[in-house]
């Protein structure tokens, strides 16, 4: 055991949050040890990964498993790791790695727009966060300017500054959608950290289309690079250190960390303010696994909030054959949407939703659409020429509104370092059904203005994780309902502050990782300011 | 308790969560690492022109030779209609379809003599053989997706073989090129295709 790991700040969890609030500590001149679970892997070779796998859908497919800090994974087969025991399976994905799980996302990073922040006192659903947008404006800019973000401007968000990088050029598809859509639907340019210039040291965007779930080139932001940012500012790295238990003092302060190595080999880390980043799944559950005599339901959950409110974009989708060839895979995955559904009077009634628009390559899901119908020689070749050129994907992002028994517990069952796996209920309410009945007579407006044959939506009555994970750790004004206060700080515990998606209260209706990075560079100021004065 | 653990152990196809069933062990029994050898294998012989020898993945599976890699091309030929095959790809597949699936070679054989007496198959939209040969037709959809996805093989026994040089790329290379592969300068795909 190693008993002499100390810094001012010790950061659990090297994903884009943790990182960006390390990396901020760190150039401010504390001293910072950063814990992470996974190992640390290059950007090619998980590129050959990607070439050489099997499952080049499933985006977890290239990241390297291993049972010390295992991830679930769905390919070939469930590995279980999520134990599942609501009406709606909650099949989240994360990767735990140097860099966590933003290795494999579009960069998609949006702004909450106002509203979403005064959900409550607005339209009398869901939650008021304990900030408002403008305490955030700020905040959000320092982050674009970190990722490269480009976007349509007029978005719902409103801006102080204008981008700090130009949008990537729209592909073909994307203007002809626009142009056919218009005027009932209005697609815009996503916003997204993705390079139109070199910016950083890293190239433009030269269309690679494998944004998700790996860029080739680094032309998109994402949180490899912010933990190399880290590195690289004087932040402490340890890899493949699993954290597994807080330890307190008599007043509830956080004295230190217990971490395990990958043999096993116990190690306890002091500092004087802990930081959790281990996303909104292994944060909760470390919490969970940190009792003791006074604090018997884990460290944080005196009233029992840790877990609840489980929230992501319980999501439907769609796809069609469009009447003229737009051929996707050409450009970014991931480009534009539609975005006249995310907030209005309407939201009294159903849930609000933002209607993504892949234009991510058809070849592969068509050629095993078609050698499943019995295509072969030419005609087959015809047809995946046909299918591939014309096929459109269209999904949504949908606010779900936050439950507490959609929560995150500790299952009875252990992973091979003895820590117990997570067990997660979901169920989705009326108002997200009521949303997506919305949703899809508008997929059926847009099919009908695209001149669509061969429409598919998904099964009534399911719906698909967009990965974006908020609520187990919901910062709030009262301690009896959240968990944190409006900086991310534990409200029982003086130096425990938590970053990452979780503590949002509410989901929006758009990537929830721009407004994460924000908060997290809000809750370093904070560190900042109160470690300073004191 | 200091567990034994290698670092550079890869997993990624092991599940410790799941209950070990018969199809993991199977995977075992073939060994990661001869998989990985065939993976590696068109990448690096496509590039290199050379071949790879596999090692033999069990001691009682058959080993191609050169009477039934030619009775695979000729099959894939009448399948792809395509009268040229790359060697190197059609070697590296019918290796991987001998590693997936069980008797591969018998099942090709009855395959070959099927569509050699009854050329009237192939000439219909799509394969639909009689009910009695229903193994032989999913044995061609089988080799027909190792040609057009560069993938044999289900579940935890499913084998990229070439992800590049796939027939399915080469039908839309005018158009588009494989994901992870450069399309052009930043901009270039706003031109209609
Ligand atoms: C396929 C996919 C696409 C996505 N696309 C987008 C997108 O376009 N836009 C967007 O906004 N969001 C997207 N997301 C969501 C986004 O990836 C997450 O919101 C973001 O990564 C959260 O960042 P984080 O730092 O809070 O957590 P993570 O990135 O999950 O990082 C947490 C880190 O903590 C480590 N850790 C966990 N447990 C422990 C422990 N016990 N001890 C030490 N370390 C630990 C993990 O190994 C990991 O490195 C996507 C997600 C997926 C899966
Ligand atoms: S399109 Fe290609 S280069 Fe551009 S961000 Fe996506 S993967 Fe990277």
């Amino acid at each position: 055991m190693n008993n002499n790991l100390s810094a001012d700040v010790v950061v659990i969890g090297a994903g884009v949050s943790g990182s960006l609030l390390a990396t901020r500590l760190a150039k401010a001149g504390k001293s910072v040890l950063l814990l992470e679970s996974g190992p640390k892997v290059s950007r090619d070779a998980l590129v050959e990964r990607f070439r050489a796998s099997a499952f080049k859908s499933d985006f977890m497919s290239p990241y390297p498993f291993s049972e010390m800090a295992p991830q679930p994974r769905y390919t070939p087969e469930p590995n279980g790791y999520l134990q599942q025991t609501g009406p709606h399976a909650f099949n989240a994905q994360y990767i735990r790695m140097f860099g966590g799980t933003s290795w494999h996302w579009a960069a998609q990073l949006w702004r909450y727009v106002p509203n979403d922040f005064r959900q409550h006192s607005q339209y009398g659903i869901g939650k008021d966060w304990p900030i408002a947008y403008d305490d955030l404006e700020d905040y959000y800019y320092q982050a674009e300017v970190i990722a490269g973000v480009g976007g349509a401007p007029d978005n719902g968000s409103p801006r102080a500054k204008p981008f700090p990088m130009d949008a990537v050029p729209a592909s073909w598809l994307q203007q002809r959608v626009t142009d056919r859509l218009a005027p009932d639907f209005t697609v815009l340019d996503d916003c997204t950290g993705r390079n139109s210039r070199s910016f950083d040291g890293r190239p433009a965007c030269c269309g690679n289309n494998n944004c998700m779930p790996v860029c080739p080139i680094d032309a998109q932001y994402h949180g490899g690079l912010a933990a190399a940012q880290a590195e690289a500012s004087g932040v402490n790295i340890i890899t493949e250190a699993v954290a597994y238990k807080l330890e307190h003092d008599i007043q509830g302060n956080i004295v230190a960390v217990w971490y395990y190595d990958w043999n096993k080999v116990s190690h306890r880390v002091t500092g004087k303010t802990f930081v959790l980043s281990a996303n909104a799944i292994e944060t909760p559950k470390l919490l969970l696994m940190s009792v003791s005599d006074k604090f018997p339901q884990g460290i944080a959950n005196a009233r029992d909030n840790v877990g609840r409110n489980l929230c992501d974009h319980p999501a439907i989708g769609v796809t069609f054959d469009v009447d003229e060839p737009i051929w996707p895979g050409r450009g970014p995955v991931s480009p534009c949407s539609i975005g006249q559904f995310r907030d209005g009077e309407f939201r009294k009634e159903h849930a609000p939703f933002r209607i993504d628009i892949s234009n991510a390559s058809q070849v592969a899901s068509v050629t095993k659409e078609l050698l499943q119908q019995g295509y072969f020689g030419k005609k087959l070749e015809e047809q995946i020429q046909f299918r591939a050129a014309r096929r459109l994907s269209i999904k949504n992002a949908m606010e779900q509104l936050p439950d507490p028994n959609n929560r995150v517990t500790l299952s009875s069952k252990k992973d091979p370092l003895g820590l117990p796996t997570p067990e997660l209920y979901w169920s989705v309410g009326e108002y997200e059904q009521r949303g997506a009945k919305v949703t899809r007579d508008n997929y059926d407006a847009i099919a009908a203005k695209l001149g669509a044959t061969n429409i598919k939506h998904s099964k009534e009555g399911e719906f698909s994780n967009r990965q974006h994970i908020t609520g187990t750790l919901s910062m709030g004004l009262d301690p009896a309902s959240s968990v944190t206060d409006a900086f991310g700080r534990a409200h029982d515990h003086e130096n425990l502050f938590m970053v990452g998606t979780g503590v949002m209260p509410t989901v929006g209706t758009c990537n929830v990782t721009l407004t994460a990075m924000a908060l997290a560079l809000r809750t370093a100021d904070k560190i900042l300011e109160e470690t300073q004065h004191a | 308790m200091k567990r034994k653990h290698s670092r550079s152990k890869d997993l990624t196809a092991e599940n410790p969560f799941a209950v070990i069933d018969k199809k993991e062990k199977n995977m075992k029994q073939y060994s990661r690492r001869g998989v990985l050898k065939v993976i590696g294998l068109v990448g690096l012989t496509s590039m290199a022109g050379k071949m790879i020898p596999l090692p033999r993945a069990n001691a009682a599976m058959v080993e191609p030779n050169a009477a039934l890699l030619a009775n695979f091309i000729q099959v894939s030929r009448q399948l792809t209609l395509h009268e040229t095959l790359d060697n190197t790809v059609s070697e590296a597949l019918c290796h991987a379809l001998n590693m997936t699936q069980e008797r591969f070679f018998e099942g090709l054989t009855q395959l070959k003599t099927l569509l050699d007496a009854n050329p009237d198959w192939l000439e219909q939209p799509v394969l639909r053989f009689p009910e009695a040969h229903v193994d032989a037709e999913t044995l061609a959809k089988n080799i027909l997706g190792g040609w057009y996805n560069g993938v044999v093989g289900k579940g935890y026994k499913a084998i990229c073989v070439t992800y590049i040089n796939t027939l399915a790329n080469k039908a839309v290379s005018d158009k588009l090129v494989p994901p992870s592969f450069s399309y052009g300068p930043c901009g270039s795909w706003a031109k209609q295709p």
